[in-house]
């Protein structure tokens, strides 16, 4: 049984007027199916308005599918059945009460799930170490820092014993080490309980060292599903060379030689190439003859995975 | 993991009623602060009464200052902005729980505004024991007694009023009208052209009379004005049931809301 799965899911955001006629719509999401295995870490990812957040409020039920079928643990998504199966942390909305410390709301969420009072102390206190909790737990939401609130989302999320996390951009607006702290815990914590991790961010970083497979959408469509590892590897014969100039020159044009120049400053200017087309020490030799002693320093790279999104969301880097 | 049954979402309810109402009670700032136009209130109502009523007889069997200390309570504890927009921010993330928001939104509401009514009137049961010298004990034990009443139509109005924040974006226009009909026709004028005029009947057939007017009244007499107090509390009932009803639409047009236009 599939832990999440998606069949022809669909979903239309529809502007009615007083008539009930629709005066504007917007396909959010179009027929996308996938399914991710118990256990599986995977990145869903995207351009803004792509449709990941939707895809992921269809499947915590917050949003009824226009068409087609979302299912957490073979349980259809809005049924209270489904919704005991997963948690839900966002970087963009808050699960706590604002004005309850947090171990009242965990408190809360725990009975919500039908957790017992001794258990719900158990797990709070087994919560509190594994997250650094304790200091916050007489806090109230509202007073916490950015970094402080997302820890106890986290905790708020994983409360009830989750089969599947959904985490719609966990590490928005952290700065760099919560940031990884927040990985980290992510990371340690899916691979300790075997928990299912579908995540949405904009954070390369999130997905390099959180997820093992990636789903691309584009368009409200599917456009790349596989290991992470190997979009990466789709664009390996890919290089790009920076150089860095001594005084500015001439966009130079490098007739036929297999260089395509993609960015000039005054100061600096990057090509890029393939290896199928061109070898490294052909176009080094080509860009020498051109530059000659204007380059003050030249660096051969392949894309990362960030420009390897890229392309894929259809950008030029 | 088995679908919680209904006892383990009551016992949910009930915990979160219990942490908002603990939570009333032991900040009680924020409500003290919003008091202290309270006495202003009480002050001039009560300077209007005794001038409508000078030399009828009236006023000297009417504790009036009792009594408008208690309308006014019930006004400055309904439909509070605080626990309206606690209820829209916490409308997304109930929607993937196994509780209801409305559930979750009563329970909230209901500790929220029983909070607040304790609080309030606890204050106001001292102050009448310090300066009434016919204060009488019961009538806090009647205070107790309609307390659950008021909260719980509050949570329900409450949820009415998230419901079309959610919807529209804001309700704070009708919130306005509501709490200033109550305060006109429920808390204000209709014991002021009421009471030793004979009475104006239509006023007490709205639910502004039942909810303000009756509830100070029985907390003063131990029972209703002008009819059996059974009565009372069936009217209270009948429009209990049309604000459940008010809200269960209010949560669907919030809901059909979100569907179309993604919140």
């Amino acid at each position: 049984m599939s832990a999440i799965r998606t069949d022809g899911l669909y979903k239309c955001y529809e502007r009615r007027n007083w008539r009930g006629r629709v005066v504007e719509s917007v396909e959010a999401v179009r027929g996308i199916s996938f399914e991710v295995r118990p256990g599986e870490t995977a990145a869903f990812i995207g351009a803004n308005g792509a449709g990941k957040s939707t895809t992921l409020r269809l499947l915590s039920g917050v949003l009824k599918p226009t068409r087609g079928q979302a299912s957490v643990c073979g349980h259809r998504s809005g049924t209270p059945e489904a919704a005991m199966c997963f948690g839900f942390v966002s970087g963009n909305r808050s699960v706590l009460w604002s004005h309850m410390t947090v171990r009242q709301s965990l408190e809360i969420i725990g009975a919500i799930y039908g957790l017992r009072s001794a258990e719900r102390q158990t797990r709070i206190a087994t919560l509190a170490r594994e997250l650094e909790l304790e200091a916050f737990l007489g806090r109230r939401g509202g007073t916490l820092s950015l970094g402080e609130r997302m820890r106890c989302e986290m905790a708020a999320a994983v409360m009830h014993h989750p089969v599947v996390l959904l985490a719609d951009e966990p590490t928005l607006g952290l700065d760099i080490p919560t940031r990884r702290a927040l990985r980290e815990l992510l990371r340690g914590w899916t691979s300790s309980s075997g928990t299912t991790l579908l995540l949405t961010s904009h954070d390369v970083g999130d997905i390099e060292s959180l997820c093992e497979r990636t789903l691309l959408i584009a368009k409200g469509r599917v456009v790349f599903d596989g290991p992470t590892a190997t979009l990466e590897s789709q664009e390996s014969r890919i290089r790009s060379i920076r150089i860095s100039l001594r005084e500015p020159v001439e966009a130079p044009h490098i007739a036929d030689s297999g260089l395509r120049l993609v960015s000039m400053t005054e100061d600096e200017i990057r090509y890029e190439f393939s290896l199928e087309e061109l070898s490294v020490d052909r176009a080094i030799r080509a860009l020498l003859d051109q530059l000659g002693h204007r380059i003050a320093d030249l660096r051969v790279s392949s894309p990362s995975l960030e420009e390897c999104l890229a392309r894929y969301m259809g950008e030029r880097p | 993991m088995s679908r919680p049954s209904v006892i383990r979402g009551a016992r949910a309810m009930l915990m979160l009623a219990r942490y908002e109402l603990a939570d009333m009670v032991r900040h009680p700032a924020p409500i003290l602060m919003r008091c202290l136009t309270l006495p202003v209130y009480v002050v001039a109502l009560t300077a209007l009464w005794n001038g409508l009523h000078k030399g009828a007889g009236a006023a000297d069997r009417f504790p009036v200052l009792a009594y408008f200390l208690f309308t006014q309570t019930i006004l400055d504890s309904c439909l509070n902005r605080f626990g309206i927009a606690s209820l829209v921010l916490g409308f997304e993330p109930a929607l993937s729980r196994p509780l209801s928001w409305r559930a979750q939104g009563v329970a909230q509401g209901f500790g929220r505004a029983a909070g607040q009514l304790l609080v309030i009137g606890g204050l106001v049961q001292v102050f009448l024991a310090l300066t009434d010298a016919t204060y009488n004990p019961v009538i806090a034990l009647r205070w107790l007694l309609v307390v659950p009443l008021l909260a719980l139509a509050d949570a329900l109005a409450t949820e009415v009023m998230a419901g079309l924040y959610v919807r529209i974006g804001k309700s704070d226009s009708l919130r306005f009208v509501v709490t200033k009909g109550l305060l006109a026709l429920g808390g204000g004028l209709y014991p002021l052209l009421g009471e030793g005029h004979g009475g104006i009947g239509w006023l007490r057939q709205l639910p502004f009379s039942d909810f303000v007017f009756q509830p100070a009244y029985f907390c003063l007499y131990g029972h209703a004005y002008g009819m059996e107090t059974g009565s009372w509390l069936l009217r209270l009932a009948c429009w209990m049931a049309l604000l459940a009803l008010a809200a269960q639409a209010s949560f669907r047009l919030a809901w059909s809301g979100l569907q179309v236009s993604g919140g």
